[in-house]
């Protein structure tokens, strides 16, 4: 506390380095210690739900993915798989297997972005540089293949936009092995650190009943030891014809949390390795789905980096959507975990970028 | 150009700090330009955590209007001499987001703009040609012209964009009263606890409820092992007269979801708040309300968050609150491409 027995408000973010982006928090300190946290949204807020209602189905695949560029293609897949369940469409095998590529670098991509962002919030900065490098390899793929380095519109409803270049197993098993490389290395230097240790273990607790109370999914939740993924549990694409494992943690703290998105990123490239022996060039890659959609409703469930992500496309008979739905996984984690945590551990100011670093939230996933 | 002028411009084009301020989402491709491959640090380049200690702004994607108005409050804090560069589309026209009610279009509305960064998003190497012009710029230039200033309008037109909103709200509220007593026609069958569709594969089944049952109904499932809360989705159907309101909950050890629908007449849309049922609906109702204008009964704390800062008008979500057209008129003149 203060001197007169009050508590200091200051504001951490969102210009703040160690902000998760353009997101702030306004918080109440004692001391050094954290006792109350409010974020502040709104900075990156575009208002997609109402952009989507204005723009034809082929239009909406450049939205659909644009809250968060970190990890955008799980997202943009799940937009195309809701507009086929809205057509009633079935799509090829070989599209499905390229969407799970595509999703799963997606996913090594945004892990590794992240470890760039504990890196610097720990002050391990050497790892993180070697951290972008690799997800510099798979942004460079993503450029030879899509075209675009962030945003790469291959999924579209009916399938994916593009056949298969040249050399295209060759060079996807070439980045695979530097971005395994990379990774262990990465891993090495970071998780097993004891500075990282002595800052992430037993920080941020999270208990499997509290977590699910608190409306997580994804990597936080399957740190505390619950094996829940809907790529298992409801499968979607291809995801129940290859053989992955759901790696968990035990504490549910901030280096558990660390431990199981490495893990991951292992899975990942045994997933997109298996997918990669079952495509077959000689069949085809996309169907032709008509402009006017028919009235009716279109869901999908896809996990992304962060977690669970819903959408829901309400069609009244058109060539635009009536109503779109996103769910957002990143809204737990900025708001009643970090509370929870807040209120339950003593947190100070310098301990909360590493918090929030370990939970990786994606803010423009809160405002869309 | 004299030698002292020589000597001051040399050092100060070869340490450009920019202001570590990730305004959006070309700041994803800044981790690749400050580390490897790029390397900026050999320009003299740093990202300064302070404005205090920075010399450029990049702006880094899509102006939302809060971000704006934190952009202009942080830059005054600059120290002179200072720049700011536009980097994307976004910036420049609108970019993808030209109809959006939460952005302005046009950064060099607000302030003198020295460079420009095209692309969706540019790479790492635009960024570079940019910087590299933009030193050699500088040392070209008299010691004078080394600021870009605000324009002085930019406070002004700020405020009359926003006063078009508040008016907009006024004449919503009025419209709102006047279809009070209009019937609802709107046929709804409760069906709890049966599903009346069901989808196998996804594991979802949709079942209904009438709007007084709510707290109830969800309280049994959350019994029940429905523990996950995903979200609230809700449809506005103006010429039923209602908003339809589905709450998603999820059991996490068999992956199913249960979508429970009711409805809100829209003229006086009132439900009941769960938020002490799933902590996490706290900030999901006060979401939908921003956006939707459902107004949950019991939350403590129902008031903009999203939107505030971002928009006055009414909850933009509704299906008769045109705001495509509200933004064509008063940010390009009447016309999409008029600028």
């Amino acid at each position: 506390m203060g001197d007169n027995g009050k508590l200091v408000q200051i504001y951490f973010g969102p210009q703040h380095p160690g902000a998760p982006g353009n997101i702030g928090y306004k918080l109440w300190l004692d001391g050094e210690r954290v006792v109350r946290a409010e974020v502040i949204p709104g900075f990156l807020h575009r208002g997609f739900e109402k952009m989507m209602e204005n723009r034809t189905w082929e239009m909406n695949i450049t939205l659909s993915y644009r809250f968060c560029v970190e990890d955008p293609d799980p997202l943009e897949i799940a937009y195309a798989l809701a507009v086929e369940d809205l057509f009633g469409a079935e799509i090829p095998e070989n599209a499905k297997y390229i969407r799970m590529i595509q999703a799963e670098f997606s996913r090594i991509a945004s892990h590794m972005f992240w470890a760039h962002f504990i890196g610097g919030s720990t002050g391990l900065r050497t790892p993180a540089y070697w951290a972008v490098s690799a997800r510099e390899e798979i942004l460079k793929w993503f450029g030879w293949y899509a075209g675009h380095r962030i945003y790469h519109n291959i999924s579209v409803p009916g399938g994916v936009r593009y056949t298969l270049p040249e050399g295209f197993i060759e060079r996807t098993l070439r980045v695979l092995d530097f971005v395994e490389k990379t990774v262990r290395d990465v891993e090495k230097a970071l998780i097993r650190n004891s500075v990282f240790k002595a800052r992430t273990v037993g920080m941020g607790k999270l208990s499997t009943k509290e977590a699910l109370e608190l409306g997580v999914t994804g990597p936080v939740l399957r740190a505390t030891g619950m094996p829940y993924d809907i790529r298992k549990a409801r499968p979607y694409l291809n995801y129940d014809k290859v053989d992955f494992e759901v790696p968990t943690g035990s504490a549910g703290d901030s280096y558990d949390r660390c431990r199981v998105r490495f893990q991951e990123i292992y899975q990942s490239i045994k997933i997109i390795k298996e997918s990669l022996s079952k495509l077959d060039p000689s069949e085809p890659f996309r169907i032709k789905l008509p402009i006017v959609a028919p009235a009716g409703e279109g869901i999908a469930r896809v996990e992304t980096a962060r977690g669970e992500y819903v959408i829901h496309i309400v069609s009244t008979r058109g060539r635009q959507p009536y109503r779109v739905r996103l769910r957002s996984a990143s809204m737990p984690l900025l708001t009643t975990v970090v509370n929870y945590i807040i209120e339950n551990e003593e947190i100070t100011i310098a301990d909360f970028p590493v918090l929030l670093a370990s939970l990786d939230p994606c803010a423009p996933d809160l405002d869309r | 150009m004299g030698i002292l002028e020589k000597i001051f411009k040399w050092p100060f084009s070869r340490s450009l700090w920019m202001i570590h301020y990730c305004s959006a989402c070309g700041a994803v491709e800044f981790p690749p330009l400050v580390m490897s491959p790029v390397d900026w640090e050999r320009y003299g380049y740093m990202p300064a955590p302070s404005p205090r200690q920075s010399d450029i702004y990049i702006g880094m994607g899509y102006l939302t209007k809060k971000t704006v108005k934190l952009f202009l409050n942080m830059y005054r804090q600059m120290p002179e001499p200072k720049f700011v560069a536009a980097g994307c589309n976004c910036t420049a026209t609108g970019g993808l987001y030209w109809d959006s009610y939460a952005t302005y279009k046009r950064l060099d509305d607000f302030v003198e703009v020295e460079g420009w960064v095209p692309g969706c998003m540019p790479m790492p190497d635009d960024y570079t040609a940019f910087i590299e012009y933009f030193r050699r710029n500088l040392k070209e230039r008299e010691i004078g012209k080394y600021v870009s200033r605000i324009k002085p309008e930019a406070f002004k037109k700020i405020m009359e964009w926003e006063k078009l909103e508040r008016e907009w709200l006024k004449e919503y509220e009025e419209k709102m009263k006047k279809e009070s007593n209009i019937l609802i026609q709107y046929d709804f069958t409760e069906t709890y606890p049966e599903c009346f569709e069901k989808d196998e594969p996804k594991g979802i089944c949709k079942t209904s409820i009438r709007p007084v049952r709510v707290r109830k109904v969800l309280k049994e499932l959350k019994d029940k092992g429905y523990v996950l809360f995903i979200n609230i989705n809700t449809i506005d159907w103006p010429k039923k007269g209602v908003i339809e309101i589905f709450y998603i909950v999820e059991n996490p050890s068999s992956g199913e979801q249960i979508w429970v629908k009711t409805f809100v007449p829209r003229a006086n849309p009132m439900i009941d708040s769960i938020h002490d049922i799933y902590p996490i609906a706290y900030y999901i109702e006060r979401e939908v309300y921003e956006m939707m204008g459902v107004v949950f009964r019991g939350h403590p704390n129902l008031k903009k968050w999203i939107l505030e800062g971002n928009w006055e008008g009414p909850p933009p979500l509704r299906k008769d609150v045109d705001t495509p057209s509200f933004v064509v008129k008063t940010m390009y003149g009447g016309y999409k491409y008029g600028r």
